[in-house]
């Protein structure tokens, strides 16, 4: 990924939030690279340029296609696990679903969610929801066959053993993972951190 | 559908609901009892007795069952032609701006003028047996417009975003996001819809008078002072009013589960 020269403010704002950013991030196959930056920053905004969420006011951004996961958790309400993936998956003919069937229960355990494939979104803890958007956006690299993910604070509410274990499976298949985080500990568990300066 | 909280309540409270339901009733007919004893005369205030046993002589005749049943027809199917109106109007409002800029004041002049003024000039326009569904349908568009359009605009815009960044198809944003986000608006503003607009299509009957109808019978029994009648037919009314309420009602619920 590649950023040159990036000048962005909000729409109906005037304050600059990137001017003249330069930031190259090479990510590996299988390497986690974590950005760090203090609340109120612009880690949200970068990755959501660099997912062609915003555009900027003038620069250029290369980013090949990924799979985003938003700081919030955008489920749908009132769908089961299970159907908060199937949504967001091409719709598959007959023999295809049955494969399908089985990703889907395949990136729910990734995420320590299988005993909760028909659970309803509402009666999901807050961590176990940050893990079902998780779920979903992994789903969604995978079945459009992109190993770059975007992911916004993927581990708000979720402990420690559950993200060893997560970031593990993403290594293991072999996905390019931006994230951001505040928490040491989450920063820590990256191959590389790469710090925003925050602009005044 | 682990705990589905209407079912436990449904059994065992039926009886007790009933009489909640019952004791008001019974009180207000009583109180309507002394007070025609109170009057005597029966052109002023019928006994409910007397506007029982009329009813009771009105049920069995088949040309009751015709006059109610046109008028059902009738205003059922104004109504049915008000929400598909709406329900269209809402989706040009929504999408053209021009729509938009000349639809929405149109609708909130139409709501202020008062039914009686509607009728009157809708008469001039239409056949007399007509007019009361026009009428019907008149009362249920900008209910329906406006619901409708609260409903088009309430899907959540994250979630949107989130649907058009993991690339759903349209179907799947109207069937997942875009209608479960509709369904309470529209589904609130149709029940006061058919509430509303089956009152003022039998308001409208009893001013065009057509040739059978629920309405021509209100407006006889005044004309010839059989206050009897007016109230049998008023009652048949609101025994109709009611069950249209419930039936909407159940529908709807079953609809909103639908949804789920
Ligand atoms: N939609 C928006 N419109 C206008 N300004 C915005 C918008 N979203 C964010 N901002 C501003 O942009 C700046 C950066 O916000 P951003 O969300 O990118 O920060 P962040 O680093 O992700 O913070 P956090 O760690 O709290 O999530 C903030 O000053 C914020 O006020
Ligand atoms: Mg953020």
């Amino acid at each position: 990924m590649e950023i040159k020269n990036l000048t962005f403010a909000y729409p109906l704002s005037d304050q600059k939030i990137f001017d003249g950013l330069t930031l190259s991030v090479p990510i590996e196959p299988g390497e986690i690279v974590a950005l760090k930056a203090p609340s109120g920053a612009g880690k949200t905004t970068l990755l959501r340029l660099l997912a062609g969420l915003e555009t900027p006011a003038s620069g250029t951004i290369e980013c090949p296609p990924c799979a985003f996961l938003f700081q919030e958790d955008r489920l749908i309400p009132r769908l089961s696990a299970r159907n908060q993936l199937r949504a967001v998956l091409p719709s598959a003919a007959t023999d295809a679903a049955v494969a399908v069937a089985a990703d889907i229960d395949s990136y729910l355990t990734l995420v320590d969610l299988q005993g909760d494939t028909d659970t309803l979104v509402e009666e999901l803890s807050g961590g176990m929801k940050r893990r079902l958007a998780l779920a979903r956006a992994i789903a969604f690299a995978k079945e459009t066959g992109r190993d770059l993910l975007l992911l916004d604070e993927p581990f708000t509410g979720v402990d420690a053993a559950r993200i060893t274990s997560i970031l593990a499976s993403l290594r293991r298949l072999n996905f390019r993972v931006f994230l951001t985080a505040h928490e040491e500990s989450i920063l820590a568990l990256a191959d590389r951190v790469i710090a925003l300066e925050s602009k005044g | 559908m682990k705990n589905n909280p209407n079912q436990a309540k449904n059994g065992g409270d039926f009886l007790h609901r009933f009489l909640q339901f019952l004791a008001p009733v019974l009180f207000w007919i009583v109180i309507w009892e002394i007070a025609s004893l109170l009057i005597g005369r029966e052109v002023l205030l019928p006994s409910p007795l007397r506007t029982l046993s009329r009813l009771g002589e009105l049920l069995p005749t088949a040309a009751f069952w015709q006059k109610t049943l046109s008028s059902l027809v009738r205003i059922g199917l104004g109504t049915l032609g008000g929400i598909l109106v709406g329900v269209l109007l809402a989706m040009l409002t929504k999408s053209f701006k021009p729509a938009d800029l000349l639809l929405s004041p149109a609708i909130r002049v139409m709501r202020t003028i008062p039914v009686t003024s509607f009728i009157l000039l809708v008469l001039l326009w239409v056949r007399k047996d007509i007019t009361p569904g026009v009428i019907a349908g008149m009362m249920a568009l900008p209910l329906i417009w406006e619901s409708t359009l609260a409903g088009l605009a309430a899907p959540d815009p994250l979630l949107l975003e989130m649907a058009k960044t993991y690339e759903m198809s349209r179907a799947r944003q109207w069937r997942l996001i875009r209608i479960p986000a509709l369904m309470p608006h529209f589904l609130s503003g149709l029940s006061g819809a058919i509430g509303l607009s089956w009152k003022a299509g039998i308001a409208a009957e009893v001013l065009c008078v057509p040739a059978m109808a629920i309405g021509k019978e209100v407006y006889q029994s005044k004309l010839y002072l059989e206050t009897v009648d007016l109230f049998a037919w008023t009652a048949v009314v609101v025994i109709l009013s009611l069950l249209i309420e419930a039936i909407t009602k159940k529908l709807i619920v079953k609809a909103v589960a639908k949804w789920k």
